[in-house]
């Protein structure tokens, strides 16, 4: 249907102008080159549904045949973390992830002697996660830091 | 026999033996601070002697012990089902001839590691947890605690006799915690008030340190004492306070309208882990949205495994009745991680207007809350989150009259007894590209019936010929005109 759209318009375009009346100089010329009966090639390759007007916004009348239509809503962000490199002195380390609206997205205590490794799946229109690891210890320095998708 | 009866009778007859009755207190904390006299309880009753207070102490094993109605407005993760305050620090003045005794030293049931208002310093500090409207259940009915909502307890050790005391005074004072970090501070914060205090038995005591009310779903809570079943972190599909909205097109294999309203769900997913970061508990919750089809289905929740996993599921059920929860279902069952957890059972019968059949999706119709659910998933041994598959996992309907599951398209048809199986049915992309279910944002309003979902949503289109790159808040802006306004507020009820 997207297809056909196109040759439509292509086709409505062409007759449009081999039919036009008067106009300018320009059109003139173009009209005694034959450009008029046929859009330049290169605006035939350039042409997709984004540059056509297509008869309306619904998914009815634009179809992905192709199977290309990406309709994806969310996004996975991984948090890769390995914490052995730094010495505690808390008991009870706590690693909190939120996304940029300060959603939560894990909470709770963590072993720093094993690689944290989690998968977050969060809306589309975000492009990192936050996250911060601290202990109850005063001496200990709260880490923290940005996954970017 | 017969002295062993006398003694009996002795015990019972005894100042020692008699067994205390909860009361609630006159006085109130209210923006997180309380000045509470302990001898004065509510609705005018006389006060307590001190050799009252002294029975409550000796009851309690040397210590007084208070329930707190946790009763916090809806801030950060907090909600009905689970709120929670911090207690900053408590006096408790007892005044004997003159001299004042002041004891500073409690404990709850409860931790969490947390930031003070103008603090970057996490501290332990003890909690108070509680749910709303709950009516309590305990053995003796003449205690304040029955039918109350009071949640949880606090205990303060006391060494020495109240009896010869003159007053008890107890100063309480909530933590201001750092709301802008979110939560779990914003969880912990006192945001609403007032709080009922009650001077309580050690049976009642231990009534409520059972119940264990609003822990359930609070957000870092420490625990003393763990083993590889505790769960100690919470990882959160898509986030604590946020849902994903499932909707679908039920004419599969046909194509459909597009309308993207024939059955909606909103769900949550929450996996609770061991200090090892493996998966103990999940915690699926919902509400039955929308219901724009002639036809009737059944939704399940299903965590696409490629292994079997053991464990129990117990699925309750709840509606709203005018303002109250009332749960109407509830069952446990072993978990079947083959096909899944079925969660709604026909949704025609679970949600319909009588006025016209369908529910929610016509311009006309008044709002109808859905039934909401709760599906905890105790595994039988830890598994780790990729054994459990990727997020958004596999929520899927079965449509009854056609007999055919629809799922999100990269996941096959489980159910041995649907058409898809039967028939090798498993591309869930109809003949235009465009899957017959799709999950959105919880902002997404769905449309009207028999509106479009591109028509609906203009810049939707633009999202997806871009492969995603630009008009990604396309669900941010409907034509108002073309969706039915139930805002996530609203349908989670």
């Amino acid at each position: 249907m997207r297809y056909f759209s196109v040759f439509c318009l292509l086709m409505a375009t062409g007759y449009l102008c081999a039919c036009g009346g008067g106009g300018s100089a320009s059109d003139s010329a173009d009209s005694d080159n034959h450009s008029a009966t046929a859009t330049p090639i290169d605006n035939v390759s350039d042409t997709n549904p984004s540059t056509i007007t297509p008869i309306d916004t619904s998914l009815k009348h634009n179809p992905f045949t192709d199977n290309s239509a990406s309709l994806q809503q969310f996004n996975t962000a991984t948090v890769q973390l390995d914490l052995q490199q730094y010495s505690w002195l808390g008991d009870i380390i706590v690693l909190k992830i939120t996304d940029p609206d300060n959603h939560l997205l894990f909470i709770g205590q963590i072993n720093p002697a094993h690689p944290i490794l989690l998968d977050t799946y969060i809306n589309a229109d975000y492009d990192s996660v936050q996250y911060q690891v601290y202990s109850e210890h005063p001496q200990d320095t709260v880490l923290q830091g940005e996954v970017s998708l | 026999m017969k002295q062993l009866f006398i003694l009996a009778c002795l015990c019972l007859l005894s100042p020692l033996g008699h067994a205390v009755d909860s009361i609630r207190l006159n006085d109130v904390i209210s923006q997180g601070y309380g000045v509470i006299d302990i001898t004065e309880p509510s609705q005018n009753r006389p006060n307590l002697s001190m050799a009252t207070l002294e029975l409550y102490r000796q009851d309690n094993n040397g210590a007084l012990v208070f329930a707190v109605d946790v009763n916090e407005a809806a801030n950060g993760t907090e909600k009905a089902a689970s709120q929670g305050v911090a207690v900053d620090y408590i006096q408790l003045s007892i005044t004997q001839q003159g001299n004042t005794t002041t004891y500073t030293s409690f404990t709850t049931e409860t931790q969490s590691l947390l930031r003070k208002a103008g603090s970057t310093t996490p501290a332990l500090y003890y909690t108070l947890l509680g749910d709303s409207g709950s009516a309590r259940i305990t053995n003796s009915s003449n205690s304040d605690i029955n039918g109350s909502s009071f949640d949880s307890t606090l205990r303060i050790p006391v060494d020495q006799d109240l009896s010869l005391a003159d007053s008890a005074i107890l100063v309480i004072k909530f933590l201001d915690t750092d709301n802008n970090t979110g939560d779990p501070e914003a969880f912990y914060d006192y945001s609403n008030g007032y709080e009922d205090i009650a001077l309580i038995s050690a049976a009642d005591a231990a009534y409520l340190d059972e119940l264990q009310a609003g822990s359930a779903e609070a957000p870092l809570i420490i625990l003393p004492e763990t083993d590889n079943m505790t769960v100690l972190s919470n990882l959160y599909y898509p986030a604590s306070d946020r849902y994903y909205v499932a909707a679908y097109e039920d004419k599969y294999p046909q194509q459909g309208d597009y309308d993207f309203n024939d059955v909606v769900v909103g769900y949550q997913v929450r996996l609770g882990m061991n200090a090892d970061g493996d998966v103990v508990r999940a915690v699926v919750k919902g509400y039955l949205i929308a219901r724009g089809a002639d036809y009737s289905h059944d939704w399940y929740f299903h965590f696409p495994s490629s292994e079997t996993l053991s464990g129990s599921a117990t699925l309750s059920l709840y509606r709203s009745q005018n303002g109250s929860v009332e749960q109407f279902a509830s069952q446990t069952t072993p978990y079947n991680s083959q096909s899944g957890v079925k969660v709604y059972a026909d949704t025609k019968q679970l949600l319909n207007d009588p006025l016209y059949g369908y529910a929610n999706t016509l311009s006309a119709q008044s709002i109808l809350l859905g039934p909401k659910f709760q599906l905890v998933i105790d595994f039988t041994q830890p598994v780790t989150t990729s054994q459990l598959g990727s997020a958004p996992y596999d929520p899927y309907i079965f449509v009854h009259n056609t007999a055919y599951e629809i799922h999100q398209p990269g996941h096959a048809a489980v159910l041995a007894a649907s058409l898809n199986t039967q028939t090798n049915h498993h591309h869930f992309v109809d003949a235009s590209g465009y899957p017959f279910a799709l999950l959105f944002p919880n902002e997404w309003q769905l449309p009207l019936e028999n509106t479009d979902l591109g028509l609906a949503y203009p810049d939707f289109i633009q999202f997806i010929q871009s492969q995603g790159q630009s008009g990604q808040n396309w669900y941010l802006s409907p034509q108002s005109n073309q969706v039915k306004n139930i805002p996530a507020s609203t349908w989670r009820w």
